[in-house]
């Protein structure tokens, strides 16, 4: 199966291990992954928040360069995942939205029928190759680990229809599928607060401790997470919160696509494993 | 004979000449053909305008009449009326509506007179090719089918049966009683529902003139108003109901447990049993699903232990035929699966119930002998009511489900008399609308309930401030305050929707009625027909028709129960000539409208080979006129001839 | 301290007459006080005055004609405004008329000081132009986003809400952007603001919000910290009982506050997007060093040194890149955006 492959800025570089990850899973798993050509930022929340109309148009240069191909879109970013989805929506349901993006990308001679079909990496994974095949190709059942699957907020909603906006499940399932056990944890949609970690500090460290609390609260050993905002949220700033409401976090934050590596014995330097910023337990150690 | 019409234009107060000029329109009108009198009046409903007609009937030898007016489900009837006054056949009138379909919706003067000018013309057109018709009228049948066996169905039934007409009850599960008597106590007064409820279970199961057909289901209705058919379904009890005496020795032994749907799964009931101890009828069942002889052979104990020999693994479903000239259906309401909304934690967290389990866990005949008690046992000290779940919400049921804040004050009286618990509702609008329910709300304000007004957001487990830990955590914005709120609780209840069962659409079907955007049947007129269908003789009553508490439901119940009797009582009933014929000579006999009749109102004539209307079954839908290939088939009263004659007029 | 500059304070509101009193005493000014625009001219007539704060909205003489009767007869004494929510513009109208400034309601003592020692600056100097610095205020507000929304001594002075004051057309901005159309169908059930995990430090409440686009309270809404916020979780959209797409009307919001710059006053937020915004229009993608760096600089440059640390462990690990990545065909996007520009966006 071949995949259109828009990685999102964050993929370049921040979170590159989440891109090495998501390539060397997906070859394995007999998906190809072309990157898009040239693509550019998909103005996330932040452009949105000055522009609604330029910030649709940035997604839909993106769409329009994707379209030229006959396939599938594959997101691996949920941040990126809800801003493309949400302007190809947008186009279909409001006639002058559409009418005016058509003149932004007409004007820089681009045109978008509203054809691309955007999926998220883990919407490709779960329902395109489906979990028995992953299952198949896992080399190393994770057992026993217990796993946080945390989903966030952008991946379900609002709506995409590919898993519940409250209680999602594909990852949950997909976890399993590599034999590890996906602990419960009451907050797994919500919000870990990135988005105001520049802005408003306080309000995002209380939204990540509690997020880190309910998870180390059930056992967890590792999280995994779908979104490479999420994984900055929680990897990079966990001590940091931790002090601030004194508790000694200390859970390893892994992109999906890691944990997805490690059972299909990937090796560890290829997945970038030890590339967060909270160190690994043993438990994780054991599978690397 | 050279037709003659009269055009009369009813200002209807301002209602039509404030926007359409009466005047010009009558001038006009006076101008189109045949029209020999055009007149514009004050009120034409009322007595002199309708003398009006009668004395120009007379005088100018008038044999069609046009009234612009209001709409024909209003005035129409009256108008026929007046036409037979002045001895003119009622179906020589025709009217043409100028305010529903112009004035009110109009909003240029200029323009509203214009198109009345048309709908008018199109009326005058129409009415040059009418025809006299003749109104049918066929016997009654006096026996009714009352279909659901709760409350609402047993005081129609009981209402009928009073007055000495047969009533045929027919309810699907084994005992009568309906959702009222899984009920603890009823608002605002807080009787005992089952101290109310039972006697009139009884009653139903004594009355000479009521034949009860409980554990059965209609499958098939056919016929017309007056005179149903009605095929019912009696599911095997593999009970003998001569023998069986209800003693309950068979329950006593039966090994196999199987999880009570009348107490809402929260208690058991064995394979062989009777929903509840005051089951009516007094009659056991065995329940064909769970019981190990019926499904392996295995076992025997009842048939071993029942004294009398009422038990007969043999017993088969059977199909019994009624004929009835009314029918009512009763046939309640579901509530909504709160697994929907997983925010709320039903199904997830244990002590997240619904509703109709709280009226269990309350009843004294409940699982717990009305304890109100959490999963492992203990008191809750504090319990949070939640309203509107699945009510008032787009996703789901965007209406209102009408009974949900009183229950929950009746719940909150409940709790605190039994528990002393604390008690938050947590409520978008209070909806205390009915006798002595606003007073009711202010005596639970006064007990000290805690009212946080504002939807709850969502219910967890995930403990985060002191004084939440091992609790169900309510978060909300108490809109009230003007404060975002977590609240700890240790039981928390949720006011699910009421909403049309999933079998109404098929029932709907079966019995030729509607059901609406929200699955409810629809009656024939919100406020003037409430309990009519538009099938005759089929009337609604109680939570099938839409969401209502205990004292409405019993009030559609005794409509429904008059509107039936008064049917009855006619002797015959009188049929609209608006059928089909179907010109034999024309006919080919290629059956194509046998197979399209949606009333099966066309047979075929095998000694003719023509296809022939029973006009006692049809509808006059017009159906078979469209798609007769040879044009034999034709809509009384609304003829090609006449309706591209009406199409004419409002383009002339 | 006393100085030899006296003021004359006029308000309906007796709780704002001695607040500023107490204020400017303290600070060492002469201060009287007046609690309508009778009074006041009287005062005025009478006395030596140097600055007349007045508030905008009083019943009978109310302060737009006591700021003409005494610019009329003395042009050199400075008149301040005092303003309420929604009465900004009007606001702008008296800066027109010749006030020095005017300060909006609910004020901390330190923001009333701060603009009278700039008045009384200005009149020390004796600059030949009059001109008033329209919105000079605001702008300086901007650069310096003041922190919290709730301050202890603020002169809060509730007051009645006046339907002249109210925005009609404010409803129609909001349903006409994607995503806004059904705002109408509120019930104010709260379940967004329940469902939020941001909404108990907002100003306004998502609810609330809804409410007051329907009321019309423009400058409330924009100049609320509650649309900085959201942090577009879509929580209260798939929540809505209504279906009401809450996350996409802050959208809008941001948008409209961007657009209107003298609601930029409390959020650091509008300068993150417009940094990003610069960013993106010249790379086309994001620059997360240049970014962090830009925007700690101007909005918290001791965090720089906090923030150094991980950047520093992140670089190690590869994940801090120091330069940018131009896409090639920029050109095109920015013709692009120029379009877009050009097009006035979605309003």
């Amino acid at each position: 199966m071949k995949y259109t492959y828009y990685p999102g800025c964050s993929l370049e570089v921040s979170s590159k291990s989440y891109s090495d990850s998501a390539l060397a899973v997906s070859e394995l798993l007999g998906i190809e992954l072309v990157e898009l050509e040239d693509w550019n930022c998909c103005g996330a929340t932040v452009y949105l928040s000055y522009e609604e109309l330029i910030s649709f148009s940035l997604c839909a240069r993106n769409l329009a360069l994707a379209e030229k191909y006959d396939r599938d879109l594959a997101v691996p970013c949920s941040s990126c995942y809800t801003s493309l989805k949400k302007t190809a929506t947008y186009i279909q349901e409001n006639a002058e939205l559409r009418d005016k993006i058509n003149q932004a990308l007409q004007a820089a001679g681009l045109e978008y029928k509203g054809k691309v079909n955007i999926k998220h990496l883990l919407e490709v994974y779960v329902n395109d190759i489906g979990l028995d095949v992953i299952k198949s190709k896992v080399k190393r059942e994770l057992k026993g680990l217990k796993v946080a699957p945390y989903y966030g907020c952008q991946i379900v909603r609002p709506l995409h229809g590919f898993d519940d906006p409250e209680s999602p499940t594909s990852l949950d399932r997909l976890t399993e599928a590599l034999g590890a056990t996906p602990i419960y944890f009451p907050n797994k949609t919500s919000c870990c607060g990135s988005s105001l970690i520049a802005t408003n500090e306080e309000l995002a460290f209380r939204m990540q401790k509690d997020l880190l609390l309910c998870v180390s609260g059930n056992d967890a050993e590792v999280i995994i997470t779908v979104c490479p905002l999420c994984h900055m949220a929680l990897d990079a700033y966990q001590k940091k919160v931790g002090k601030m409401y004194g508790f000694n976090f200390k859970i390893p934050v892994l992109h999906f696509t890691q944990l997805m590596g490690l059972a299909l014995e990937i090796p560890s330097k290829k997945l970038g494993i030890k590339t967060g910023l909270v160190p690994l337990n043993k438990a994780l150690m054991a599978y690397i | 004979m050279e037709p003659k019409i009269g055009v009369y234009i009813c200002h209807c107060g301002t209602n039509i000449a404030g926007k359409v000029n009466v005047e010009e329109v009558a001038e006009f009108a006076g101008k189109l053909p045949y029209v020999v009198v055009s007149k514009a009046y004050k009120f034409m409903c009322s007595d002199p305008g309708q003398n009006l007609i009668v004395e120009d009937i007379k005088k100018l030898k008038l044999n069609r009449v046009v009234v612009a007016a209001c709409s024909p489900t209003m005035h129409e009837p009256t108008f026929r009326r007046t036409c037979q006054e002045g001895r003119l056949n009622q179906y020589l009138f025709q009217m043409a509506n100028i305010r529903e379909h112009c004035s009110w919706v109009t909003e240029d003067k200029v323009e509203a007179s214009e198109k009345a000018k048309a709908i008018i013309a199109g009326a005058v057109y129409k009415a040059t090719y009418l025809e006299p018709l003749e109104v049918k009228k066929v016997k009654i049948n006096p026996h009714t089918l009352i279909v659901g066996g709760g409350i609402t169905g047993i005081q129609a039934a009981l209402e009928i049966a009073d007055s000495g007409h047969k009533v045929y009850l027919v309810e699907k599960e084994p005992s009568i009683g309906g959702h009222m008597a899984q009920f603890d106590k009823t608002f605002p007064t807080l009787d005992c529902s089952a101290c109310i409820l039972t006697p009139k279970m009884v009653q139903v199961a004594q009355h000479q003139n009521i034949k009860l057909f409980s554990y059965s289901e209609v499958l098939e209705v056919s016929g017309f108003v007056g005179n149903f058919k009605a095929k019912i379904l009696k599911k095997a009890r593999y009970i003998d109901p001569d023998k069986c005496n209800g003693c309950g020795e068979c329950a006593l032994k039966c090994p196999i447990k199987v999880l009570s749907e009348f107490d809402e799964k929260l208690g058991m009931r064995r394979a062989i049993y009777k929903p509840f101890a005051q089951g009516v009828p007094n009659l056991f069942t065995i329940d064909k699903e769970h019981c190990t002889k019926l499904l392996k052979d295995k076992c025997g104990l009842c048939e071993k232990i029942c004294p009398r020999g009422a038990i007969d693994y043999e017993q088969k479903d059977e199909i019994i035929e009624v004929s009835v000239g009314a029918i009512i259906l009763a046939t309640g309401f579901q509530i909504f699966d709160a697994r929907q909304m997983p925010q709320y934690g039903y199904g997830r967290l244990g002590n997240v119930i619904t509703s109709l389990e709280f009226e269990r866990l309350c009843s004294a005949n409940g699982p717990t002998g009305g304890k109100i008690v959490l999963k492992d046992g203990t008191e809750p000290k504090s319990v949070g009511i939640l309203h509107c779940i699945g009510s008032r919400d787009d996703r789901f049921h965007p209406y209102c489900s009408r009974v949900c804040c009183m229950y929950a004050l009746k719940y909150s009286h409940l709790i605190k008399e039994k528990t002393g618990a604390e008690v938050y509702q947590f409520y978008v609008d209070m909806r205390c609308f009915g006798k002595g329910y606003e007073e009711f709300y202010n005596r639970l304000l006064e007990e000290g309930v805690h009212f946080v007004r504002g939807k709850a957001a969502e219910v967890t487990d995930f403990a985060v401030y002191k004084g939440e830990e091992g609790k169900l955590i309510v978060r909300c914005e108490d809109t009230a305050i003007g404060a975002i709120r977590r609240i700890p609780l240790d039981m928390v209840i949720l006011a699910n929707a009421l909403e049309a069962k999933d079998d109404a659409k098929e029932l709907a079907r079966i019995f030729s009625i509607n059901t609406g955007a929200d699955g409810f049947f629809i009656e024939k007129h919100p406020k003037l027909a409430p309990v009519s269908t538009t099938t005759d003789g089929v009337f609604i009553a109680g939570c099938c028709q839409g969401c209502k508490d205990i004292p409405d439901a019993v009030a559609q119940g005794a409509a429904a129960a008059s509107e039936a009797l008064s049917l009855i009582d006619r002797g015959e009933v009188e049929i609209e000539p608006y059928t089909s014929i179907i010109n034999a000579d024309l006919c080919s006999g290629c059956k194509t409208c046998i197979e399209l009749c949606p009333y099966t109102a066309i047979e075929f004539d095998e000694e003719k080979k023509v296809s022939a209307v029973n006009d006692a079954l049809c509808k006059g839908c017009g159906t078979c006129v469209a798609a007769c290939p040879s044009g034999a088939a034709t809509a009384q009263h609304f003829t090609d001839k006449q309706i591209f004659s009406e199409i004419e007029g409002v383009l002339a | 301290m006393k100085n030899n500059v006296s003021i004359l304070v006029v308000d309906d509101e007796p709780i704002v007459c001695d607040s500023c009193k107490k204020i400017l005493t303290e600070k060492g000014f002469t201060v009287e006080t007046a609690l309508n625009g009778e009074e006041a001219l009287k005062k005025f007539k009478k006395g030596d005055l140097d600055i007349v704060i007045v508030d905008l909205k009083m019943p009978g003489i109310d302060g737009m004609e006591v700021l003409q009767s005494v610019k009329k007869s003395k042009p050199e004494v400075d008149v301040v405004m005092i303003t309420g929510y929604g009465t900004i513009p009007s606001a702008v109208e008296a800066m027109k008329l010749g006030a020095a400034d005017y300060v909006p309601k609910p004020f901390t003592p330190k923001e009333l000081g701060q603009i009278i020692s700039q008045v009384v600056e200005k009149r020390s100097k004796l600059v030949a132009e009059k001109a008033p610095k329209k919105g000079a205020i605001l702008l300086d507000v901007f650069k310096k986003p003041s922190k919290v929304a709730y301050h202890p001594e603020r002169v809060w002075v509730k007051d009645i809400k006046i339907e002249e004051a109210l925005d009609e057309n404010f409803l129609n901005e909001v349903r006409s952007t994607p995503g806004g159309e059904r705002v109408m169908d509120c019930m104010q059930c709260g379940t967004c603001s329940g469902s939020c995990p941001l909404s108990y430090r907002m100003d306004y409440t998502p609810r609330e919000i809804n409410a007051m686009v329907r009321a019309g309270l423009r400058d409330e809404v924009l100049s609320s910290n509650s649309i900085w916020m959201c942090s577009s979780c879509y929580l209260c959209t798939v929540r809505c009982p209504r279906q009401i797409k809450i996350t996409d009307i802050m959208y809008a919001l941001k948008n409209l506050a961007m657009k209107d710059k003298r609601f930029l006053k409390k959020a650091k937020s509008p300068l993150l997007s417009k940094y990003f915004v610069a960013i993106v229009n010249r790379y086309g993608r994001n620059h997360e060093l240049e970014l962090t760096l830009k925007f700690f600089l101007r909005a918290n440059p001791r965090a720089i040194l906090k923030h150094s640390l991980m950047g520093l462990r992140l670089f190690l690990r590869k994940r801090f890149s120091l330069f940018p990545k131009r896409i090639k065909n920029i050109n095109q996007l920015r013709t692009m955006v120029r379009k877009a520009e050009a097009l006035g966006g979605l309003r």
